[in-house]
């Protein structure tokens, strides 16, 4: 076997293995690098689903390998930092949601089926932030509600 | 001295089969470049890489993208793109040539070979190339595509969740990948492709209308051979991973277009032609390809019934993960398998019976005229499933477009196309078009079996009486392919 | 240039060793396409082969008796007469070489060696040569028999049963 033909075989190799390797890695990178990269420091980011049956906000991921096989952690509160900046990543694994922060003036933001929705906000204050979908669902819709907690308030109580 | 270059005509090579009379154009007689592509060595890898990175890329998001399927590309760009592209130009246009840069025996050759581009001679059974493996006999018994017609039968009654929900799509995927190259590592060859893949086995059928084919250009040349290289390899190809010996190959059916034999031909005696659509390759040869263009022709039909048509009961019966009616699955289920194995096929037969009788076609056996005379199910199978696709890339096209830029369904926006919105495209065409290209296929399945009819019989009184029972049976499929798209 | 009468009974006769030379080696490379795959198969084409070779001793000696040394042959013969050739390009892959099929193959390409030399022996006016392809014809049909006789020996079924 000539030298030529051992580099061709083994940039072949190292191309297929860049790409089993290099793609998880892109993905990764894009969502816990790139995207947080793009907002000041001190930013909370939070990925929040909707799901319809059952009425459930979730923080779990409901994504291909999850959505028939994993029940969601219902979410009822989130904590907040009083005075940081939010950016909620909103996704529905069903159907049309509509998220709505009406204390903060935030929303409804529609949440269609399949997408990831952006909502930044500041927490200028945390007194009853309420969340909840605005647009029925299915026959859970109305258990489909949380709360932004303030984290600092939460930790002197605990 | 070396002669002088004469200017090379294009070349047009009449069909020796005089019945045929159809015309045949050389590609690498006109373009040799192309056959100096297809003989570099790398030819298949760089073909494959692309496909190979889309496919891992797919897997990936299927696993952690959204489970909405109109907004996951495995959905879409699989299911949509691929689908349309296969059924309307990669098979009619260019047979197996989908085989070519598959990806999903990708790992299982590169198992066998441990190579991905380089050729090693040597010796293992049947062949003059070092292959590793355990490289046993595929069962006789299964040595048929039956295996491909129980498994694209048992794909496509779960279909409705196979082309909506992204991880059943994975799961389905990922199977085959493992089990191409699990069966790479203990059979000769690619056993995986010929006799288990689904896709393989359709592609087989719907190759025959190809205007493609690959095939010797001098058959004394083959007579003459002493390596057999073709199918054997040697130092410049592999073997053939398909098994066909192309000193005889007269049908498309089981070539995958991989060009190693014209790697590996010491005559240079190979070549591309090209060819008129579905006009050359009308023999079946055995009851497994009977059945499995009786499955198409009947999957077309319930495809169509349970993704357009506006009697959502079907679909709610088909979408059994979401409804859970499992009695309306059931139903579905066994009316449909019923349809594609016994009915069917049960029509045929009688198509035949009344044929053979009303012809007094004594000479001919039941079994040779059910054989030849099936071919007519193939260019009406092909055009009907084209019908069925159009709808499916004139009203769903459009995702492909938002699709592309949020592969995930993460909120990203690649090329700004991601809130693209559903528009269907000229949907008030969509019936004319399917009406067009089912009477094509009813056109070309006529003149196939008038094809077949002439080389069977020489009375023209017997091959008419012949041909009128199955050309009842085409026109009734037809019409009812019409009535389900156009009411 | 007029080719004497001898030289084209000559020019036959050792057209007629390199065929058997030529397909002895034919058989030997269809033979290798059975090998570790199917072994009754591949026997039988090693078998063909050395039958064509001893075919070639034989044509060797009737043209040592009639001309003496048989010279250096170098070159294919053109003809493609009596070439043994796989019949289906998908014997392989729907697995329906037999042992009969293999009989098969050396059948027709002998009884078209048969009928190519009877075909020549009507259309040739020298005697001598005449002569010489009604021996090659009946050289041919007795090979044609002793396969005939082992297809019926080994109750031989019709061509690959229905899939």
């Amino acid at each position: 076997m000539t030298n030529k033909v051992i580099y061709k075989e083994a940039a072949a190799a190292l191309s297929v293995l860049a790409i089993l390797a290099g793609l998880p890695f892109l993905l990764w990178y894009w969502r816990n690098v790139y995207v947080p990269g793009k907002y000041p420091p001190g930013t909370q980011i939070i990925h929040l689903t909707a799901v319809a049956d059952g009425g459930i906000w979730t923080r779990d991921p409901i994504v291909g390998y999850s959505y028939w096989w994993k029940t969601p952690t219902r979410v009822k509160e989130i904590e907040l930092k009083q005075g940081s900046h939010v950016v909620l990543f909103l996704s529905s694994p069903d159907v049309q949601h509509a998220f709505s922060l009406p204390n903060l003036h935030v929303g409804p933001v529609p949440v269609p089926a399949g997408h990831t929705v952006e909502v930044g906000f500041t927490a200028d204050h945390t007194d009853e932030l309420n969340f909840a979908c605005t647009q029925v669902c299915g026959r859970d819709h109305s258990k489909l509600a949380g709360q932004f907690v303030d984290s600092q308030s939460r930790s002197a109580q605990h | 001295m070396a002669a002088p270059q004469t200017l090379v005509q294009p070349v047009v090579v009449p069909n020796t089969t005089t019945e045929d009379n159809a015309w045949r154009f050389d590609v690498f007689g006109r373009w040799p470049w192309v056959k100096r592509v297809v003989r570099m060595p790398s030819f298949q890898f760089l073909l494959i890489l692309p496909n190979l990175l889309l496919f891992y890329f797919f897997l990936i998001t299927g696993l952690v993208g959204t489970p909405v399927g109109n907004r996951n590309i495995i959905i879409v760009f699989v299911w949509i793109l691929w689908w349309v592209v296969l059924i309307t130009a990669l098979v009619p246009f260019g047979s197996r040539v989908w085989c070519t840069m598959c990806p999903l025996p990708f790992f299982g050759d590169w198992l066998q070979r441990r190579a991905l581009i380089r050729v090693r001679p040597g010796k293992s059974p049947g062949t003059g190339n070092q292959f590793f493996g355990l490289q046993k006999r595929w069962p006789k018994k299964l040595s048929n595509i039956w295996l491909q017609n129980v498994g694209f039968l048992f794909l496509a009654t779960f279909s409705a969740l196979l082309v909506t929900r992204p991880i059943v799509s994975v799961v389905l995927f990922a199977i085959m990948i493992l089990l191409a190259a699990a069966m790479a590592l203990v059979y000769r060859l690619r056993t995986f492709c010929n006799y288990v893949c689904p896709i393989s086995g359709f592609l087989s059928l719907y190759a025959m209308t190809s205007t493609v084919e690959l095939r010797s250009s001098d058959a004394n040349e083959c007579l003459k051979c002493k390596s057999k290289a073709c199918i054997r390899g040697s130092e410049k190809g592999w073997a053939c991973p398909w098994n066909v010996y192309m000193g005889k190959l007269d049908r498309n059916n089981y070539c995958g277009l991989c060009f190693e034999c014209v790697k590996s031909c010491p005559n240079d005696n190979i070549s591309l032609y090209l060819r008129p659509f579905a006009t050359s390759d009308v023999s079946i040869k055995g009851y497994d390809e009977v059945w499995k263009a009786s499955i198409m022709l009947v999957l077309a039909f319930s495809y169509s019934v349970v993704l357009l048509s506006p009697w959502g009961r079907f679909k709610d019966w088909a979408n059994v993960s979401e409804t859970h009616n499992w009695g309306g699955f059931a139903i579905y289920a066994v009316v449909q398998i019923l349809l594609a194995l016994v009915i069917f096929p049960g029509l045929y037969y009688l198509s035949i019976r009344v044929a053979k009788w009303y012809a007094k076609a004594d000479g001919l056996s039941v079994r040779e005229l059910f054989l030849a005379y099936s071919y007519m199910l193939v260019p009406l199978g092909l055009l009907a499933w084209i019908a069925f696709s159009i709808p499916l890339i004139m009203i769903n096209g459009a995702y492909i477009i938002s699709v592309a830029s949020d592969p995930l369904g993460w909120g990203m926006n690649l090329f700004g196309t991601a809130d693209f919105p559903w528009t269907p495209f000229l949907p008030e065409w969509v019936p004319f078009l399917q009406v067009v290209v089912l009477l094509l296929g009813l056109y070309y399945s006529l003149r196939g079996l008038h094809r077949v009819a002439l080389k069977l019989f020489s009375d023209p009184v017997q091959r008419n009486r012949s041909l009128i029972p199955p050309t009842v049976l085409l026109v009734g499929v037809t019409l009812v392919f019409l009535r389900l798209f156009i009411g | 240039m007029t080719v004497l009468p001898s030289d084209a009974v000559r020019q036959t006769l050792l057209r007629a060793i390199q065929i058997e030379s030529r397909n002895s080696e034919l058989y030997e490379s269809l033979a290798l396409i059975f090998e570790g795959y199917e072994d009754s198969v591949r026997q039988t084409f090693r078998e063909m082969a050395e039958e064509e070779r001893q075919h070639g001793t034989d044509l060797k000696e009737r043209y040592r008796a009639k001309f003496g040394p048989v010279p250096l042959l170098t070159g294919e013969p053109k003809e493609v007469i009596e070439a043994p050739d796989l019949e289906d390009a998908e014997a392989l892959i729907f697995d329906s070489m037999t042992l009969a099929e293999a009989l098969r193959v050396g059948l027709h390409a002998e009884e078209a060696a048969r009928d190519f030399y009877r075909r020549e022996m009507l259309h040739t006016s020298d005697p001598e040569l005449r002569g010489v392809y009604q021996e090659l014809g009946e050289f041919e049909e007795t090979h044609v028999r002793v396969l005939q006789d082992k297809l019926a020996g080994r109750n031989a079924i019709g061509s690959s049963s229905a899939r």
